[in-house]
């Protein structure tokens, strides 16, 4: 009866997927000079067909699988870990400077990245993570960010240093006055409303060209300095540069590796910062409001300002974030601000596991090493994309690494 | 002071419609200070009705209700969990995945140091602060026996157990009245003795005044010190338990009229 049932449900699956896959890998345009024909190429709809049937078939056994492992993978790092916790976050932090000497300057430049990521999903995790808001609309405060130090930057000649709280306030301020009128509204409506706000920030900085330049974006950012120390070949301001300073050889890989350690450092101090946070009262209402918005109001704690502290802490993050980005790239315009840039940085808190920060910056290197590292599949990204969500939800919907109970530890003698 | 100060919690003429729906109509009494009063009736009379419109999750549509003289019908929910009036809930709700000490934590939110800087440069006010949270939130745990399941997910505990959390994250806050909705539901005789011990201790230890909505008629009889009856929404009587016991429309509204 089972297997009766099992094997109509993929019969049915193959039948989709032969409706889907004609209209998308059966059939090719060829467009010639002068010629626009239709080309048949029904092989590949039967693989799919096949390969669809299959495993629907064997789904079930697919799962059960799974479990096992889901079983194992739960306890074995959490006791490796928590033993030597000090020793091995200092060596891999150790490494972490270590390594970008050691490494091309490509490899140095892909992890810079990745850390803007972390950084994001650290701090999209206060918001979706620990204290429940869906937040859809991330980015525009990654933006709000970037565009704070271009403009800063470019109209009055204001220092990246200077400009990095600057940019986290102004995202926090956005955040703040978003958050105000926004936060009353609960689960699919929040995440509604903040998918618009994402998408009236970056039309906004596209038609605001006044201002913002509009599509051309914003160029010649100025780059970070070393105390005043620049990493070009020519000071543009007739002062020294770095190698100039210490008396060594001119290398454009020094700019590199500065922008990943100051990259790192953001992700520490980041790190640092919310880790505090999620053991003050303040995280703990977080969580408390996650779990019973009803209860907390019956404690006394106001959700509302709870649920705002959240917001603006947690956005300030895509700030600092966006502030180190227009650094980096010394360019910024609309497109680096599409709504993909949001459904990333949520995918890395629902992979690593939500409210779980070793399994955010896992889940972060992962989301922007690996698409460098298979650029031969680059058409196919999104495909694998969409592929690695399913199956995550299937075998493991709590996320890579499944956050632990930050316990209070007391005596149960 | 004087000896007839005012009363604790003064509820006035309080009626609460939802639509062409009269929950409560007409409800008024008061409480003293450190007293016992349980409200009774049978399903759907409005208890839980007048418990929300008192803690402030419906706003009563007439009358009004004073706590220690300020007027509480319009507050928002969590300023009158401020001003010292907490529930408990028919449907226990603990933050389930957090620990039980977590649960004594929160709830201690208002008194703790809530200032970004203090809290991230961990300052000497702030470390003060969390450890009297600490304290009073072990004390807690010690007093309703909870100890050895202090680092456990609330939500794993024993139904019991949960009961007890719920109150010892009330009290945790401090408050002068406690609501209780239905404390020995789903509790066993023995725990429900002991719940019975638990509450008077509250009141002689903590001095908390304590209103309990409750079906268990021996807990009632034997702990409460007055008894609010209410019918389809309407108070039908008031009165110490000996006399509620004999009270004809208290009967007639439990067992019907053809019964007398």
């Amino acid at each position: 009866m089972i297997v009766r049932q099992q094997i109509i449900a993929a019969l049915m699956a193959a039948l989709v997927t032969l409706v889907l896959a004609i209209p998308i890998v059966g059939v090719h345009i060829i467009s010639e000079p002068g010629v626009i024909a239709l080309s048949w190429d029904g092989w590949k709809v039967m693989v799919a067909v096949v390969v669809v049937f299959i495993v629907q078939l064997l789904k079930s056994y697919f799962i059960k699988s799974a479990v096992i492992f889901n079983y194992k993978a739960k306890f074995a790092p959490g006791l490796l870990i928590e033993k030597n916790r000090k020793l091995i976050i200092s060596l891999v932090i150790l490494f972490a400077i270590v390594w970008p000497f050691y490494a091309s300057r490509g490899d140095v430049d892909i992890v810079t990245l990745a850390f803007i990521y972390v950084m994001m999903g650290l701090g999209l995790n206060i918001v979706v993570g620990f204290a429940g808001l869906l937040d859809l609309g991330y980015v525009a405060f990654y933006a709000v960010g970037a565009y704070s130090y271009a403009l800063l930057s470019q109209y009055f000649g204001i220092s990246f240093w200077i400009c990095l709280p600057i940019s986290g306030a102004i995202a926090a301020l956005f955040g703040y006055l978003l958050g105000f009128p926004v936060l009353r509204l609960r689960g699919d409506y929040l995440a509604i409303v903040t998918l618009g706000f994402g998408e009236i920030i970056r039309l906004l900085l596209n038609n605001m060209d006044s201002l913002t330049g509009g599509p051309d974006g914003i160029g010649n950012i100025a780059k970070p300095t070393l105390f005043g120390l620049q990493f070009e070949r020519q000071s543009s301001d007739g002062g020294l540069t770095f190698h100039q300073f210490f008396g060594l050889p001119y290398s454009s890989g020094d700019k590199t590796i500065f922008l990943y350690l100051l990259a790192l450092l953001l992700v520490l101090l980041s790190l640092l910062v919310i880790n505090r946070l999620i053991r003050m009262p303040v995280g703990r209402a977080w969580e408390a409001l996650r779990e019973d918005e009803i209860a907390c109001r019956s404690l006394g704690l106001n959700p509302m300002h709870i649920k705002l502290s959240a917001f603006t802490l947690g956005v300030s993050f895509a700030g600092f974030a966006g502030c180190f980005f227009a650094a980096r790239q010394g360019f910024i315009n609309p497109e680096s601000f599409t709504f993909i840039e949001s459904a990333i940085v949520l995918a890395i808190v629902v992979l690593g596991g939500m409210g779980s920060q070793l399994g955010i910056i896992l889940a972060a290197l992962a989301m922007t090493i690996l698409p460098e590292i298979a650029r031969e599949f680059d058409q196919y990204r999104m495909l694998l994309f969409g592929m690695v969500m399913v199956l995550m939800m299937i075998w493991r919907p709590q996320g890579l690494l499944p956050s632990q109970r930050h316990i209070i530890k007391i005596e149960t003698s | 002071m004087t000896t007839n100060a005012v009363a604790l919690l003064s509820v006035e003429n309080v009626g609460m419609q939802f639509g062409g729906l009269t929950a409560l109509e007409a409800v008024s009494f008061s409480l003293n200070e450190k007293k016992i009063v349980a409200v009774i009736g049978p399903n759907g009379a409005g208890k839980t009705t007048l418990f929300n419109c008192l803690s402030g999750f419906y706003q009563p549509t007439t009358g009004r209700v004073m706590l220690d003289g300020r007027a509480i019908d319009k507050l928002p929910s969590h300023e009158i969990a401020r001003a010292g009036l907490v529930r408990t809930f028919q449907n226990i709700r603990l933050f389930k995945q957090m620990t039980v000490m977590e649960n004594l934590l929160v709830a201690q939110f208002t008194r703790s140091d809530n200032r970004l800087w203090a809290g991230l440069l961990n300052n000497r006010h702030y470390r003060e602060k969390e450890e009297t949270v600490k304290r009073e939130a072990i004390y807690w745990l010690e007093r309703m026996e909870l100890t050895p399941f202090a680092n456990r997910e609330a939500g794993n505990l024993a139904y019991g157990q949960q009961r007890r959390l719920e109150i010892a994250r009330c009290m945790a806050t401090a408050p002068r009245l406690l609501l209780l909705d239905e404390p020995a539901a789903g509790l066993n005789p023995n725990e429900t003795v002991a719940l019975c011990q638990l509450i008077s201790d509250l009141r002689n230890d903590h001095g908390v005044t304590i209103l309990l909505i409750e079906h268990d008629m021996s807990l009632v009889m034997e702990i409460s010190e007055e008894i609010l009856v209410l019918d389809r929404g309407r108070p039908i009587a008031w009165g110490v338990p000996a006399a509620i016991r004999e009270d004809r429309a208290v009967i007639s509204a439990y067992l019907g009229e053809e019964c007398l």
